[in-house]
């Protein structure tokens, strides 16, 4: 098997199939890879698929589902809540591990670390935030494209909104049990945790690799420098954990 | 983040305005205050000022109120760059 080439697996949440990207060897260390949420997951896109590949070569296997509602899913978004989105972790988590036979370390990205609850031997987070500044992000394009067309509306109102009812924001239909859990949602407390962030973020992480926050980019880009520092980090640490 | 002078602050608004909207440094380095953003920088779309307000915050320890955004804010970069110094030097 050249480990380098893509597979499409898939995962099972409530009885539909989900799909799941994997690269690399079915032997040596296993990650699941949590995505970030929303429109930050296409700005990485092409980012993680670089270190999937990179992964591959060093040996490391990955797996990457696409969660119910985003990227491929043939579930609609306004159907998923967080708690759907949690459990659909878990059963990607599972899926990998029974088939590649091994366990499977989780690797968060961003809002996906709001999901990783999951239990493995250890886990790792790239930029991790919190739930209410995830759905602010999304509040904020309303309010922007709103005033684009002259409407006014504030922040509060919006969120007020998204927990009630479901709500309309940047392009994504979102459920009550989505909007509204989103806004109290942490990423949940898991050990061992090693967290990576990027150069000049002041948060505190163990270790800060040098790159653009290519999930805020507008248009989707590339950093092929950035992917291999992540690859290099994810190889080292996936090792040690998987002896 | 520690307390910081103009300097540092305009620096990392000229960092912010890079990352997010994928211009060049060079680019980004030539932007005097007259220098117009918004309706002039087709990156700049709505979905780019929320992440372009989104980390400002996060780069600068701010926190940016919506009825702070208006048209005017991003309208140069002289603007953009007012308000930051307001929001972190005062």
């Amino acid at each position: 098997m050249n480990g380098a080439e893509p597979r499409f697996a898939s995962y099972s949440w409530r009885e539909t199939p989900q799909p799941m990207l994997a690269y690399g060897p079915l032997e040596g260390p296993q990650l699941l890879i949590l995505q970030p949420l929303f429109a930050e997951m296409n700005r990485l896109r092409r980012l993680l698929g670089r270190t999937m590949r990179l992964l591959a070569l060093a040996g490391v296997g990955s797996w990457m589902p696409d969660l119910p509602g985003l990227g491929e899913s043939p579930v609609p978004l306004a159907e998923v809540d967080l708690e759907g989105w949690r459990e659909a972790a878990g059963q990607a988590a599972a899926a990998a591990q029974r088939m590649s036979g091994r366990p499977v370390l989780v690797a968060a990205l961003r809002g996906g670390a709001l999901l990783d609850g999951i239990e493995a031997p250890a886990h790792w987070r790239l930029s991790p935030l919190a739930g209410a500044a995830v759905l602010r992000d999304l509040v904020r394009a309303r309010i922007a494209s709103d005033r684009e067309e002259g409407i006014t509306v504030t922040g509060a109102e919006l969120e007020r909104r998204a927990a009630e009812a479901g709500i309309l924001l940047a392009g994504y239909r979102l459920s009550p049990g989505l909007g509204g859990a989103l806004a109290a949602a942490a990423p949940p407390a898991v050990r061992p945790l090693r967290t990576v962030r990027l150069e000049g973020d002041g948060a505190p992480a163990e270790a800060y690799l040098a790159g653009p926050p290519l999930w805020r980019r507008a248009e989707p880009g590339d950093a092929p420098e950035l992917a291999e520092a992540l690859a290099a980090d994810l190889a080292d640490w996936a090792r040690a954990w998987a002896r | 983040m520690e307390r910081s002078d103009a300097a540092d602050v305009e620096r990392t608004v000229r960092a912010v305005l890079r990352d997010v909207l994928g211009l060049s440094a060079e680019r980004v380095e030539a932007f005097t205050e007259a220098t117009p953003l918004f309706g002039a920088l087709p990156e700049l779309d709505s979905m780019a000022v929320a992440g372009l307000l989104t980390e400002l915050e996060d780069r600068l320890g701010i926190t940016i109120e919506d009825d702070e955004v208006d048209g005017d804010l991003l309208a140069t970069f002289g603007s953009l760059l007012e308000f930051a110094w307001s929001k972190t030097l005062l």
